[in-house]
């Protein structure tokens, strides 16, 4: 008893800091709020790209969230998902969330300069996706690159 | 006896890394399974079940905490089990997990064959001539540990014994520090007693029990031929599993049959060798 008293001590500190939900209980929450964006996923790269095996480029078109007031592309991406099931990963909290892979789609997946960008009201933003503010009518699109955004329309520059 | 610790050494290292190789190399479950399943033989006619079975707690240890570990940190999968903080927890994730894990115990396996197998002669005699400050140094560090652990148990024991000290903590401590005296004279005087015999020096010769014979070409000639049938499924990425969002097999092809026999054989080349000896060495014996 005394040896395992330390792991059943550690177990339950991760768990009261973990919320544990079905499935279903995830996806029946829905969330509202005061203002409305809408957000497109596209991947049309992806379905160009030879090396991955990939039908469908458009995963959502111009779908309305709901969000409130100081909530970024990330909550509304989160919540876009959420009511869409639409599988999706992140790695980081707070200002440095990182968005690996949005419905199966991974970065790295099509060679070693792709993954995901996102661009507000038709521009790149520079910042993070939880770090960037909306606004009421804003036009959130997330696009899968495979060229570092080159072929986006998103060039790199190095300064 | 020609069992298979007693092949030539080189024929022993060509094919532990042949096996270990391929094993490192694949994502397969049924080729991990195979080779696992030649491992645990082997395992069993080198040291006997029930050590074995106390040695595979262990093991079993590694798998469980691979297997579940994967989960928590990757969320790609389309079945999901439940959601941690908005993260989905999958079952291909789990299974993915289970086959990572699987393949980390196998190549462990191996090595604790290895390990078995390929005592500091067979290691000099491998590189002895060659590099034989390298064959030295890890003749030396391979036997430390074990060497170690046995000085420090006896020193310990006979501190408790004597009665130098109740205290737990301290006694290991001053075991600790007489242990590692110990070992460095140890390792000063091994120097200094094999530059005194001349060992690396040029023209010297050196004893060796083994000897390359015809069996050794055939028996590399085999296990060449076993890798080369292994290969080509693997390089052309024929024997795959994907495993997400979906766990899927690839159609076997021809290519892929082949492969899997000829590695399974080589697996259990190991445990037939040495089973095959047994019995003729019980047969031997009850003759007389």
């Amino acid at each position: 008893m005394k040896k395992i008293l330390p792991f059943i001590l550690l177990l339950v500190f991760v768990y009261s800091g973990c919320s544990i939900k079905s499935a279903d209980d995830y996806y029946s929450a829905t969330e509202s709020g005061e203002y409305t964006a809408t957000i497109s996923i596209s991947c049309k790269t992806a379905v160009d790209c030879k090396n991955f095996d990939r039908k469908n480029a458009e995963i959502l078109t111009d779908y309305a969230v709901g969000f409130d007031e100081g909530d970024t592309v990330f909550d509304v991406l989160k919540n876009a998902c959420k009511e869409n099931k639409i599988q999706f990963e992140y790695d980081g909290s707070g200002t440095s969330v990182y968005v690996n892979g949005i419905d199966y789609l991974y970065e790295f997946d099509c060679g070693e300069l792709s993954g995901w960008e996102y661009r507000v009201n038709g521009k790149f933003q520079n910042v993070g996706c939880n770090s960037c503010k909306l606004y009421d009518g804003d036009k959130i699109e997330w696009l899968y690159t495979c060229d570092l955004g080159a072929d986006i329309g998103n060039v790199y520059k190095v300064e | 006896m020609n069992t298979f610790r007693n092949f030539h050494p080189l024929t022993l290292a060509g094919y532990f890394l042949s096996v270990i190789g391929i094993s490192i190399f694949t994502f397969n479950p049924i080729y991990l399974l195979s080779g696992l399943f030649g491992s645990l033989l082997f395992l069993i006619t080198l040291m006997g079940f029930r050590k074995m079975f106390a040695h595979l707690r262990f093991y079993f240890l590694i798998f469980l905490i691979v297997t579940f570990t994967n989960p928590v940190f990757s969320h790609n999968g389309a079945t999901v089990l439940f959601f941690i903080n908005d993260n989905r927890v999958t079952l291909e994730a789990l299974i993915y997990g289970a086959v990572l894990g699987l393949m980390i115990t196998e190549v462990l396996l191996w090595f604790k064959c290895f390990n078995l197998v390929f005592d500091s002669e067979r290691l000099l005699c491998l590189f002895g001539k060659t590099f034989p400050k390298l064959a030295l140094v890890v003749s030396i560090a391979l036997g430390f540990v074990p060497q170690f652990i046995r000085t420090f148990k006896s020193i310990n024991s006979t501190q408790k014994a004597l009665g130098f000290s109740k205290r737990r903590v301290q006694r290991y401590l001053t075991s600790f520090s007489a242990v590692i005296t110990r070992s460095m004279e140890g390792a000063i005087i091994t120097s200094d007693s094999m530059k005194c015999r001349g060992y690396g020096l040029k023209n010297r010769t050196y004893f060796s029990r083994f000897r390359f014979t015809a069996y050794d070409v055939l028996y590399i000639l085999i296990f060449f031929v076993l890798l080369i049938c292994t290969l080509p499924a693997l390089f052309l990425g024929q024997s795959g599993v994907s495993f997400y969002p979906y766990v899927k097999f690839e159609m076997p092809t021809f290519f892929t049959v082949l492969s899997l026999l000829s590695f399974t054989v080589l697996a259990m080349i190991p445990s037939f060798f040495e089973v095959k000896e047994g019995i003729r060495w019980k047969y031997l014996i009850s003759k007389i």
